[in-house]
């Protein structure tokens, strides 16, 4: 499929897009293999290659595309792949499956049964993506084209309905009129802080000055989230095309999408995007035919989270102070932003909602959600349970839908612990608050956060109080340390809590937790600082007893705080495999083949390999 | 903007305040004191120490906001001295008097603040005096305009040095950076003809009085001023008090020959007495 | 020890003096010497009119960046959320033991430099390692031993 044109005017746009599609439809049938960085890291390119081979070396009654696509969500399962027609879903393929998969199902139409995906409730496998439960009880809106199309390709962007939306925005409606559907929409950021997004380019319309940017950020720190990632890498056009959109509603003529460099392929497929793009006159001047110009950069990051803080990404984009400190607000970016000019930062989901409420109108948008958080949210899943990867779903489902239908429950059948959202700025949300619908207000009002997204998912093995102790070492690790509270403050807290975890915390210590974390909430510079005693509180809040358990008894219930816990060997389970004893790096488990081994205290330095080799539940923690 | 006020309440009281000015600076012209590290009138505001904290109601909300950097605006109300700034402001020099416990100044701030010796677990370094306010990297930055030191590394490890930790290759030697530092941190020591900085790990050749032969500054800031006011470099340069002197005599000279008032020779040379 | 400063002229020409592009030019720097040679700044801040000391605070602030040359194979453990509850800690405490260097450093024959991330954003396939940029996920103890225990050059023999 090859265009040859550039894209003059509405016109000309639906006219290739037409031609685009009949071209689609002509091919007999698809295979849409899953390259996001999960399923490459399982072997997809592999997949991609036999693919491309075995195909080639047959004659086929019909065109067979072999796609490589964006991230379906579903890593766990990964490698993925889909074929078309019957949208028959096939999970952790290997190259070596492919042989099978071209005779079986593409010439004679039959399922390859054991690459289909085995529903643990039922016990039956399921032949359709449509019909796994991952995604049954999603809905996508902005992962919609995931696994549908080659993330960079303009063509494939186009066939699925991309840029008539700017095409709208730009020859239909006012710069005002954009803003309005927006409002209408009740779309709200999406990286974290749930700011009213048309208030903010409004602030910024509004503003004075005639140069104006929109910046994307991309720069997706918060550990456990994934999403931003997948949609650059899976769909870059549709980011874009929000960006467009919001540049022509707040009279930007200029943009910047600062990505973290961990994400080399979500980069990758932006330059390629953003060039062809251009190639094709979407980016540039006169765009369409109007008068709207818009030009849009990458800038990438450097490896640190608080650049996610808007006013220190500003400082990491203009590159002149070198030091990507958070500045004093008031004012505003959309007021005083970039080189001081009205600027909008919005995250990457928040630009990739915006070119389908343009084409459905902010009503059909709002008509998803609740009261006052509106549309879908896309949520990282991991942790604990049994199906990790990407949900999308309707703002207000509970955490118990997502963790027990789409996520289908707590591995290895342990029992659920709590549920950590919003990245090191949220809060872990206990079993018993499972039930709340998720929006902005409720996650807050839980102490917690909607944050990026992620939610990791915790069983009984997993000790609140170690957790709290990453979460902070995390924040101390990343925080830029300019002002005290944060820099300070954080070192006294991890300090305290890396006391608890030894077994040398005392009741007073959590008094102290509690006046340290109140003092940097309040009087921290940037959210880093305000929101870094948020894991610390809400586990205080909610697993007290675990925090106690620590300093009175000096035990971690969770069996994970090294210098409370002992792996023990149950005799009359253990069968001498010798796997244990074997996997031990310092030599501590002692025994002869087919007798119960014994873990030699002494040598022990607890690092859980014997826990972990052990295939009958043998190896206790104490 | 020129001319402009804005008013707003500070402690109940309604004050007028010049627009632009920061809340710190409109308490300070109505003669309220808020306390500070790391705000300095010839640099820009930094929001780093976060002691000048003030409580801000703004909609019907009150946050804690940096005094130093908050721009006083219509309608605002402003309270510096309530429970919740206190407490925070109390925190904050906690944890500065156990990141450096042997800075006098700090000292006695978590003195007069009431913050027990031992309040909080972690202890920095006793030689630490480094409180991170960054008037150092500042006023070389924005005064100078030189960037000869900057801060270095993140979090915990955040510090303020010379590039690489060793010799600062842009640094003049002008000593701002000593002369802004409120805790002792940043030092100058003059000996043999040099001049040595620290932490900057930095040492300069002093130029020496064309007159009375004594060292006096760096010949770096003496080519950069003569640079700020287009004039070439005279190495033939005379330190501050012989210029005074020769300026006294030049004028000495002329109210002999004229009839205006004289100087009494004697109380001039006392004054001018190295 | 020189470095080919005709190579950072060249990157330097390609970015020119654009204050925006600076974090762009020293990435480029650091992957092309795989560290950011002393040399190199000074080389970036005499031509570009930069402060020295801007281009050391940027070269300590950013994680990507290595003031000390790095070891032929990069092996770097990820420490987010969703590695740590399924026992990342652990994963580190293994390669450690295995490289015999602690995380941030090198081994004294230069083959390998250890390091972690605070998240490498494929948390579905937790705890994870990448080697050369390689991602290995699902790890566990006796995985990594695998994984690390044989060259990285035979590794890189299998995938061609």
């Amino acid at each position: 499929m090859k265009m040859h044109r550039s894209i003059t005017d509405p016109a000309a746009l639906e006219a290739l897009r037409r031609e685009l599609m009949a071209e689609g439809q002509a091919a007999g049938a698809s295979v849409s293999v899953c390259c996001g960085t999960g399923c490459r890291a399982s072997g997809a390119l592999e997949v991609v290659e036999a693919f491309k081979q075995g195909l080639a070396a047959r004659e086929l009654p019909v065109k067979v595309n072999t796609r490589m696509t964006g991230c379906h969500g579903f890593c766990e399962q990964g490698p993925l792949v889909v074929l078309e027609p019957g949208n028959i879903f096939y999970c952790r393929v290997q190259a070596a499956d492919v042989e099978e998969i071209i005779s079986r199902t593409i010439v004679e139409g039959q399922p390859v049964e054991r690459l289909l995906y085995l529903d643990s409730a039922s016990g039956r496998r399921i032949l359709r993506e449509e019909n796994v439960p991952f995604y049954r009880g999603q809905e996508r809106l902005l992962l919609a084209h995931n696994g549908r199309i080659e993330p960079a390709s303009l063509a494939d962007y186009l066939a699925v309905g991309g840029y008539a939306a700017l095409a709208k925005a730009l020859t239909e409606m006012t710069p005002e009129q954009v803003i309005a559907e927006i409002k209408v929409s009740g779309l709200r950021g999406r990286g974290g802080g749930g700011f009213p997004t048309a208030l903010k380019w409004e602030i910024c319309r509004r503003a004075e000055g005639t140069t104006k940017y929109v910046v994307c950020n991309a720069d997706e720190g918060d550990p456990g989230c994934f999403q931003d990632r997948s949609l650059l890498e899976g769909n870059p056009h549709s980011v874009l095309e929000g960006m467009l959109i919001g540049a022509y509603a707040v009279g930007a003529e200029a943009g910047y999408v600062y990505v973290r460099h961990e994400y080399p392929l979500a980069i990758a497929h932006l330059s390629g995007a953003i060039n062809e793009a251009r190639e094709y006159g979407l980016l540039g001047r006169g765009i369409l035919g109007t008068g709207f110009n818009f030009e849009l950069k990458i800038s990438r990051g450097g490896g640190a989270f608080v650049c996610g803080e808007e006013t220190a990404l500003i400082s990491s984009i203009e590159g002149i102070t070198g030091e990507p400190n958070p500045r004093p607000r008031p004012p505003y970016p959309a007021v005083q932003g970039l080189w001081g000019c009205p600027t909008v930062i919005n995250n990457v989901k928040t630009w990739a909602t915006v070119p389908p409420i343009i084409n459905k109108g902010g009503q059909w948008f709002a008509a998803t959600g609740t009261a006052g958080s509106k549309g879908t949210m896309i949520f990282s899943l991991t942790g604990k349970v049994n199906n990790t990867g990407l949900v999308e779903v309707p703002m207000g489902i509970t955490l118990r839908e997502i963790v027990f239908n789409l996520g289908g429950g707590i591995r290895g059948g342990k029992k659920i612990k709590a549920v950590q959202t919003g990245g090191p700025a949220g809060g872990c949300i206990p079993e018993a608050l499972l039930d709340l619908p998720l929006d902005y207000e409720q996650l807050t009002e839980a102490g917690s956060m909607m944050g990026s997204g992620g939610l990791i998912v915790m069983d009984e093995t997993t000790c609140m109080v170690d957790l709290a102790r990453y979460f902070l070492s995390f924040t101390q690790d990343e925080s830029c340390g300019k002002c005290t509270p944060c820099r300070e403050g954080g070192a006294q807290l991890l300090h305290l809590l890396e006391k608890i975890t030894k077994g040398q915390g005392a009741e007073e210590d959590l008094e102290l937790i509690a006046a340290l974390s109140a003092a940097m909430q309040d009087s921290s510079l940037c959210a880093l600082g305000k929101l870094a005693p948020n894991p610390v509180l809400t586990t205080l809040r909610f697993f007290r007893d675990e925090y106690l358990a620590h300093i009175v008894e000096k035990r971690c219930p969770a069996g994970v705080c090294r210098s409370l816990i002992r792996y023990v060997i149950d005799s009359s389970a253990c069968t001498g495999c010798g796997r244990c004893r074997r996997a031990c790096p310092a030599g501590a488990v002692q025994g002869t083949k087919k007798e119960p081994h014994l873990i030699d205290q002494e040598k022990c330095t607890r690092c859980g390999a014997c826990l972990e080799a052990c295939r009958f539940a043998a190896v206790l923690v104490n | 903007m020129a001319g402009q006020t804005v008013n707003f309440k500070l402690n109940g009281e309604e004050i007028r305040a010049a627009a632009g000015w920061t809340i710190w600076q409109a308490a300070r012209a109505a003669g309220v004191f808020i306390p500070t590290l790391c705000h300095h009138e010839a640099l820009h505001p930094f929001g780093a120490c976060r002691l000048c904290v003030v409580e801000v109601e703004k909609d019907g909300k009150k946050t804690l906001e940096a005094a130093c950097s908050y721009p006083a605006a219509e309608g605002l109300s402003v309270e510096t001295e309530t429970p919740r700034v206190q407490k925070s402001r109390k925190m904050t020099a906690a944890l500065l008097l156990a990141r450096c416990p042997s800075v006098p100044l700090i000292r006695e701030l978590a003195a007069r603040l009431g913050v027990a010796e031992d309040s909080l677990p972690l202890k920095g370094r006793a030689e630490e005096a480094c409180i991170l306010c960054g008037r150092c990297v500042r006023v070389c930055r924005e005064a100078i305009g030189k960037r000869a030191v900057s801060f270095a590394y993140r979090g915990p490890q955040r510090r303020v040095s010379a590039p690489f930790g060793e010799e600062a290759p842009d640094c003049i030697g002008c000593t701002a950076c000593v002369f802004v530092c409120p805790t002792g941190a940043v030092k100058a020591v003059r000996q043999d003809n040099r001049l040595r900085l620290s932490p900057w790990q930095t040492e300069l050749p002093l130029l020496s009085c064309s007159a009375c032969g004594r060292s006096f500054a760096a010949e770096k800031v003496l080519r950069h001023l003569h640079g700020l006011q287009k004039a070439s470099f005279d190495p033939e340069t005379l330190c501050p008090v012989c210029r005074r002197k020769q300026v006294g005599e030049a004028l000495e000279k002329v109210s002999k020959l004229g009839k205006a008032g004289s100087f009494p020779p004697g109380k001039e040379q006392k004054q001018f007495k190295h | 020890m020189g470095i080919d400063l005709e190579k950072v002229d060249r990157i330097i020409e390609k970015y020119g003096n654009d204050a925006t592009l600076c974090l762009e030019l020293l990435q480029e720097i650091n992957g092309t010497f795989r560290y950011l040679p002393r040399e190199a700044l000074v080389r970036v801040a005499e031509k570009n009119r930069t402060p020295l000391s801007q281009l050391y605070a940027m070269a300590t602030f950013y994680k990507s960046f290595n003031l000390t040359p790095r070891g032929e194979h990069e092996v770097c453990v990820c420490m987010g959320t969703a590695c740590h509850v399924r026992g990342a800690p652990r994963i580190l405490e293994r390669a450690e033991e295995i490289l015999g260097i602690r995380a941030g450093e090198t081994s004294a024959d230069g083959k390998y430099t250890l390091q972690t991330v605070n998240c490498l954003g494929a948390c579905a396939l937790g705890p994870l390692v990448t080697v050369d940029g390689q991602y290995h996920g699902k790890l566990n103890t006796a995985r990594v031993e695998k994984l690390l225990r044989r060259s990285p050059d035979e590794d890189a023999q299998e995938h061609n």
